[in-house]
């Protein structure tokens, strides 16, 4: 156990080293940091640099004589508003306002501050969370005017709703109204809203976190009576750990913890308007920009920037391997856009601001983004061109682009720039109209032609009948199909339909053979096969450029040699009077519906949209209902079991299945201990014998 | 589902529980392990304090021997108690005056009168190329003075300062000894007598009468002297040579023969000499320092000391020519990470050195020198030194040689035992170094640069290339490879015959002097390494297509072809590297796996005699079929130590078989170009492909300059990296037209999509059709500025405030550069907003 224990802790070292080992590259633009962006199937891929860190803010600095520079210390808030920096100077109790290249204009709060954490900035106030403003475990939001002076504060509401949790605010907006949304330390009931009315009204809790339950809880509260489970600790939700707001009056929390969603855009009553393809792994802090683009930091000191409606336009940043290099964080606290898209993060390990320009990739994106939110696609054409010259394969771009064109009625275009970018809504809509246009065009003549071929159809059955015009054919493959590995083949398709008799005529009458059966479970592999890789872009799940092969096949086949010989294993005890090649044989025909059915789900796939999509569903349901009742008649029939023992034959079956994973699962890990010592002793002896 | 994941996560966290327990076991208790050696070890463990670049070093302890400035707690040297105590009060009493006030007293301090008498306990040695040299024997501390200014340029503190600022032993050490070394003890047990580890002490000063020196004549002159040095606790002997020439350079060498190491419990480490030459104390004094990052970057002294509270954490250290994956322990790999984040690369690497260069300027007292490592570079490192980093006052820039160095060596296959050990050879031959003085108004970097330029030109570093015709390079995409159900199969970007079409366009635009680059042209494509034949894909039209239209190229005559090919990098999944990969000193074969790569994902390193066989055949392939120009890559910006054979090999041995295999081709009339090269290459190239304009990017750093641009233009032609990958194409463009670098550009004809699911897929934007305009317009601008400086040297360059740079050439043409977003007058003229302009 120590060796595999020591193998794990290896490969932990292994991806500490990993994270830190960095290869030369070949592309860049010079800043220290790599820049992502997100593809269509919601992977990072490189792009351009977005941002370029263009000043460090180490000091304020203090130009009035006599007086020293100041050094921020263990700063955690910042707002941009306007040309001014409102900085929590968290260690040093005090507010810091400067300006954009960091001049000192004016501290204030350091007399009565004692541990500012948030600040939010109003055209009246400036509003301070401070943490432990009362006492060690009560903190206030305290607001001051703009010339720095104490107004008034806000301390633990005093309702009965509230309860008694305490009260240490950490983080806090304000909304047009005057309301205040504040974040308290550990405060899992949600987001603390308060009104300013008669000093300070407790409206109530916003934005709470969902609890999730875990399975452990699940499997306790079985165990458990009620009065243990009681006992435990109860299942809170996660608390908010951050807070912003947007023009338009939209919340947007953060939770770090490990949520599903981290990122919440909330409208008043709560309900949560974003949804992205992937989440930061702790958010810290979060703004939002004048495209009401998101703005996010972690605590990895990554950022993200997301569109209104969650496409992650770029990650870039990352954390300071004491290379100290401009663009990476220590321990990033907070961030803030201010009206030129420069981002202001804070460090608050460093002690220093740093201010990130955009560079001229991303103003063309933004600028598209501002045209196209606005409804202008045909102006937003401009910057996109532009975009997708500089980055061909930047899906947001590409997206936008087919978007643009759609709108503009350029279907075709459209769809191609959709395939680019994976989107196959987007692809499905494009492809409607293309086919409808088509369908317009040629519905005549496709009736015609189905007509046509029906009446073929009937007269060359009629003729058949009458004068026997396919006896040639029957005479010329009379020899084929009186082969017996031609009758097996065949059978597959009276076992779909009669199973009854199907299994009787494997049972009875010779319908088994391994050939047969390798024959039709490759035919089973190749359909799936050619279905996975090629069929309509709308239906394939299997992303683009990546093939499987070898494990698709050895997955088929793996299962059902598995399956039917655990089966086997188990009919075997169980009275049962199938044999090893019965079961195999009646688990390969089962397989039938799926061979009947996928060659025209394929040629449907192509042509069929999303909004037919049921077809295919209800296709892959039949398929899949048939398969299921032919696997369990199969079991039923081949062993001549009743619908009860057949149940639990099969019940028997996966548990036999699980266990005999599990042996393996063992083995493997012994005989992985068993290799990892051998090859020690050798490279002992060879060591020792080299010396 | 829900439950499904609930299942999943608590898994996951009970193999996290799984995973703590042998580290908290590891940590606890298994220090009796393999890993004893180790232990009581103070010395590799605390080197936070400088930018190591091993980054693969992310181990507990590193392998880096820094750890100079670390404080130990000890008390100050019976030495130092011998300093007269109201001398320190005094000195105390100076350092708390305020910055402003300091510096007027520095500066004087800094210029001495009268000649050829003692400084500070040093005495008169030589002149040379208005230069003195003063030598201090104890301390092997040497002061340079500038014979008309009186300028002088310190290598230690006085025993008084150093009290002052109440240094522990190993600073006190530190700054009041020219030479120090870091010895390796090591165990005597007789099967591990190569496990080793830093001695206690750090880094070992000269201790008093353990140095002797000589006068050294050249033509009855003196010049300089020899120095006897002799390390007795260690058994540590060797000569320094140090001369001052006519032309007032000043060096310094050690030459291998003279190294004895006597003592079998010490073996030699790293070495530092004259250290602190130049040094400056906090913001004293005006000037900077220059460092190899990059293109160049400067450090102001001024202002780097707050409040008592310093300002930057880290300091410069960076080896030549790059890291070494020869002593790193574990193979690279860009896997294993459990989120997004975490598994990808985000940060780029930072700058390596490609020539050892380091500057001083006082720019008050208008003096500068610039050193350069002439011998043993391939195992010096710079370090850069600024003040607060360990409450340490001094800001300085040297070189530091690693003799030996420690690395780990697995004791089996997991890795989870390890043991330190080090070469038994030595890692370095000869060591020179090289000062360049200057002083007056050319104690500026553009003054710097001009010196090192003239010295690498009379060294033969560089040749005086008379080709310096303007021309854009343009690097064609050919052949990689995609996944296709089993089988890998061919994506043709380019053609040799869309490689015609597009120059034939290109040169109808106007685009007529073109160095063409092919890459990716060798059957089955780019990815196909190493090569050492001649045999292109058939998809790109086979070897007579390319032999086609070189020829036809080289009719024209303003068009040359370079075929491209990686001559170190080893693609696993294409070629069996059982023999011909290298396995670095730990053992173990060095390997680099990248998980997100599309197609190939594992890649080693060919051994060095293989490269230069391969190069070998493949220069005798082109030239068999008429072709005289070649690029190389991997080999020309790499260097490693390696074992083959049982034999340990150094990065000179490396160094060597590249240089043999390039010289080889050139003296075989070929025409050589390669990526990025290091210093000792360029000698051989027509071209240096890949220039980096910017810099890493350091916190500290507080200019970037353009430093080795100055030097290199008008003798060695520099490429720029690609500009399609540029987010900030106007600035990176006014950044050619300043430094002089030549545009280069990635081209396919095919739009990159085609290569979405190939290895090159880091390639978004290539495609000739959007390239064509822009390309034409780069080339006609760039071109009009560079006819007019052609062949000639940058004299000068100057960054004013207004975000303008003015560099003037050797013709007295001044290339004029406005970076910022309004229009600025200069010189009675006025340049557009994100414009320049030429006179």
């Amino acid at each position: 156990m120590k060796k595999i224990s020591r193998k794990i802790a290896f490969l932990l070292a292994s991806l500490v080293i990993a994270l830190m080992a960095v290869e030369p590259v070949s592309v860049s633009a010079k800043v220290p940091y790599r820049t992502y962006t997100e593809n269509g199937y919601g992977e990072y891929v490189e792009t351009q640099t977005a941002y370029i860190p263009t000043n460090t803010i180490i000091k304020i600095v203090n130009s009035a004589e006599g007086e020293e520079d100041l050094m921020l210390n263990g700063p955690e808030d910042i707002k941009v508003e306007g040309d001014k920096i409102y900085i929590a100077d968290t260690n040093n109790s005090q507010i810091v306002v400067c300006d954009l290249q960091g001049n000192l204009i004016d501290i204030f709060g350091d007399d009565i501050l004692s541990d500012p954490k948030g600040i939010f900035v109003t055209d009246e106030y400036i509003y301070v969370a401070d943490e432990t403003y009362e006492s060690r475990r009560e903190g206030a939001v305290i607001l001051f005017d703009h010339d720095g002076n104490y107004v008034r504060e806000y301390g633990k509401p005093d309702d009965v709703l509230y309860g008694n949790s305490r009260f240490q605010p950490q983080k806090l907006i304000v909304d047009s109204a005057g309301n205040m949304y504040i974040v308290s330390k550990g405060n899992s009931n949600g987001v603390i809203q308060i009104s300013p009315t008669d000093g300070g009204t407790f409206l109530g809790y916003f934005g709470t976190n969902a609890t999730e339950v875990s399975a452990m809880r699940v499997l306790l509260s079985i165990i458990l009576t009620d009065a243990q489970e009681a006992t435990l600790m109860g299942n809170r939700p996660v608390s908010v750990n951050n807070i912003s707001i947007d023009s338009k009056g939209l919340i947007y929390t953060l939770t770090s913890a490990n949520v599903s969603q981290s990122i919440k855009k909330l409208n008043i009553a709560g309900t949560n308007l974003f949804t992205a393809d992937f989440y930061p792994t702790a958010p810290v802090t979060v703004a939002v920009g004048q495209y009401d683009n998101i703005y996010v930091g972690t605590s990895g000191g990554f950022i993200y920037e997301y569109t209104s409606e969650g496409s992650c336009l770029f990650v870039f940043g990352g954390k300071d391997q004491s290379e100290y290099r401009v663009g990476l964080f220590n321990t990033l606290s907070a961030l803030d856009v201010d009206d030129e898209d420069k981002i202001y993060v804070l460090d608050s390990e460093a002690n220093e601001i740093q201010v990130f320009e955009p560079t001229e990739f991303t103003d063309l994106i933004h600028s598209s983004l501002v045209l196209y939110s606005r409804g202008l696609y045909t102006q937003s054409k401009e910057p996109l061109e532009q975009v997708i010259r500089m980055n061909g394969l930047f899906d947001y771009a590409n997206q936008a682009m087919a978007q643009a064109l759609f709108y503009e009625g350029d279907y075709d275009q459209a769809m191609d720039y959709y395939r680019l970018a994976k989107d196959k809504e987007g692809y499905s809509e494009a492809f409607w109209e293309v086919r409808n246009v088509w369908l317009n065009k040629y519905v005549i003549w496709l009736i015609a032609i189905i007509v046509l071929l029906v009446v073929l159809k009937k007269v060359s059955s009629f003729a058949d009948r009458k004068w026997g015009i396919y006896n040639p054919v029957r005479k010329a493959t009379e020899g084929l199909r009186s082969k017996m590995l031609y009758k097996r083949l065949a059978y597959a398709k009276t076992y779909m339909r009669h199973p009854f008799d199907g299994t009787y005529g494997v049972k009875r009458e010779g319908m088994k053979s391994y050939l047969s059966a390798g024959i039709l479970v490759a035919i089973f592999i190749l359909f799936n096969i050619i279905y996975k890789y090629f069929c309509g872009f709308i239906f394939k799940t299997q992303k683009d450029g990546r093939y499987e092969i070898p494990s698709d096949i050895l997955i088929v086949l793996g299962i059902l040699i598995f399956a039917s010989a655990v089966t086997y294993l188990v009919c075997t005890i169980n009275d049962g009077e199938g044999r090893f090649k019965e079961i195999l044989c009646g688990y390969v025909y089962s397989l039938t519906p799926y061979i009947i059915f996928k060659p025209f789900m394929f040629v449907l796939s192509m042509v069929l949209t999303n909004n037919e999509a049921f077809i295919m569903e209800f296709a892959n349901l039949i398929v899949i209902t048939w398969v299921i009742i032919l696997i369990f008649l199969s079991v039923k029939e081949i062993n001549n079991y009743s619908v009860k023992e057949t149940f639990k034959v099969i019940g028997l079956t996966f548990f036999t299945a699980f266990v005999f994973i599990l042996i393996a699962f063992v083995i493997y890990i012994l005989a992985a201990q068993v290799v990892g010592f051998i090859t020690s002793i050798y490279g002992e002896v060879v060591y020792r014998i080299g010396n | 589902m829900v439950i499904n994941k609930k299942m999943k996560r608590l898994l996951c966290l009970a193999l996290v529980c799984l995973m703590l327990t042998p580290i908290i076991s590891f940590a606890t208790t298994d220090s009796t392990d393999a890993n004893t050696e180790n232990t009581g070890d103070t010395t590799v463990d605390n080197n936070t304090d400088v930018t190591t670049d091993d980054t693969t070093a992310g181990n507990t302890v590193t392998t880096t021997t820094e750890g100079t400035w670390i404080d130990t707690g000890k008390s100050n040297a019976s030495e130092a108690a011998t300093v007269p105590e109201e001398d320190v009060l005094a000195e105390k009493e100076f350092l708390n005056l305020p910055y402003y006030e300091r510096q007027a007293i520095s500066k004087e301090q800094a210029i001495v009168a009268t000649s050829k008498e003692d400084i500070e306990g040093h005495s008169y040695v030589c002149s040379g190329g208005g230069y003195e040299l003063y030598l201090y024997e104890e301390k092997m501390s040497i002061i340079i003075r500038d014979e008309e200014t009186g300028a002088i340029l310190r290598s230690t503190l006085t025993p008084t300062q150093a009290v002052a600022r109440n240094y522990t032993q190993t600073m006190y050490d530190t700054v009041t000894s020219g030479v120090l070394v870091q010895p390796i003890t090591y165990n005597k047990d007789a099967s591990t007598s190569r496990f080793g580890n830093y001695a206690t002490g750090i880094l070992t000063p000269l201790k008093e009468g353990y140095v002797s020196t000589e006068e050294l004549k050249e033509d009855g002159k003196v010049v300089g002297f020899t120095a006897h040095i002799n390390f007795t606790e260690y058994g540590f002997e060797f000569d320094i040579i140090v001369k001052l020439t006519e032309e007032g350079a000043l060096s310094w060498e050690i030459p291998e023969d003279t190294i004895k190491e006597t003592n079998e419990n010490y073996l030699m480490a790293d070495l530092y000499v004259f250290p602190l030459l130049g040094y400056t104390d906090r913001g004293d004094r005006d000037g900077y320092m220059i460092l190899p990052d990059g293109n160049g970057i400067t450090i102001d002294y001024d202002d780097y000391f707050q409040d008592g509270e310093p300002k930057y954490k880290t300091a410069y250290l960076k080896r030549v020519y790059g890291s070494d994956v020869g002593l790193s322990g574990i193979s690279q790999t860009t896997t294993l990470g459990d989120t997004l984040e975490s598994s990808r690369d985000f940060t780029t690497s930072s700058e390596e050195i490609t020539i050892p260069y380091f500057g001083v300027v006082h720019s008050d007292t208008q003096i500068a020198m610039v050193g350069i490592i002439e011998e043993g570079e391939y195992g010096g490192y710079i370090h850069g030194m600024i003040n607060g980093i360990n409450r340490s006052f001094e800001n300085y820039v040297s070189t530091r040689f690693e003799y030996r160095t420690l690395y780990q060596e697995f004791m089996d296959n997991v890795g989870s035992s390890e043991r330190w050990k080090t070469s038994e050879g030595r890692m370095i031959g000869n060591i020179k170094v090289t000062y360049l003085l200057t002083s007056g108004e050319d104690a500026t970097y553009s003054g710097l640069a001009n010196k090192l330029r003239s010295h690498l030109l009379n060294t033969g570093i560089i040749n005086a290339n008379e080709d310096q015709e303007f021309d854009v390079r343009l690097d064609f995409l050919g052949v990689d490879k995609e996944n296709f159900m089993v089988f890998r199969r061919n994506v043709v970007a380019t053609t040799a015959e869309d490689i015609r079409d597009i120059l034939g366009q290109l040169s109808e635009l106007g685009v007529t002097n073109v160095l063409a680059v092919y890459e990716g042209w060798q059957d089955d494509g780019v990815y196909n390494v190493p090569i050492y034949e001649f045999d292109a894909d058939s998809d790109v039209g086979g070897n007579k297509a390319i032999e086609e239209l070189i020829s036809d190229l080289e009719e024209g005559g303003t068009v040359s072809l370079y075929l491209m090919q990686d001559m170190l990098t080893i693609n696993t999944s294409m070629t069996s590297s059982v023999y011909t990969s290298i396995n670095g000193y730990t053992g173990k074969t060095y390997e680099r796996y990248e998980m997100y790569n599309e197609v190939f994902t594992t890649f080693r390193y060919l051994y060095p005699h293989k490269s230069e066989e391969y190069i070998k055949d493949i220069t005798n392939d082109f030239l068999d079929s008429g072709i005289k120009n070649a690029a190389f890559s991997g080999i020309s910006d790499n260097m490693f130590v390696y074992i083959y054979d049982k034999k340990e090999y150094t990065r000179q041995d490396t160094m060597e078989h590249y240089a043999n295999a390039i010289k080889d081709s050139k003296d075989n009339g070929m025409s050589i170009i390669l990526e990025s090269p290091y210093m000792y290459l360029w000698k051989y190239t027509d071209a240096y492909l890949d220039f980096t304009i910017g810099s890493s990017m350091y916190v500290y750093a507080s200019h970037e300059i353009p430093f080795l641009s100055s030097v290199l233009k008008g003798s060695l032609k520099m490429y720029s990296e690609y500009i399609n990958f540029e987010a900030n194409s106007t600035e990176y463009f006014l950044k050619l037209v300043e430094t002089g670098v030549l545009p280069s550009f990635l081209i396919t004809k095919e739009s990159p999509e085609v290569l979405q699911y190939t290895n090159s897929n880091w390639n978004y934007s290539s495609e000739y059709d959007k390239y064509e305009d822009t390309i034409a317009e780069y080339y006609s601008k760039l071109k009009e500025v560079n006819d007019k400086v052609q062949g000639e040297y940058i004299v000068n360059h100057e960054k004013l405030d207004s975000d303008v740079s003015i560099t003037t050439y050797s013709n007295g043409v001044k290339v004029y550069v406005n970076f910022s977003d309004v229009d600025v007058t200069v010189d009675g003229m006025t340049i557009e907003a994100e414009s320049y302009s030429v006179r």
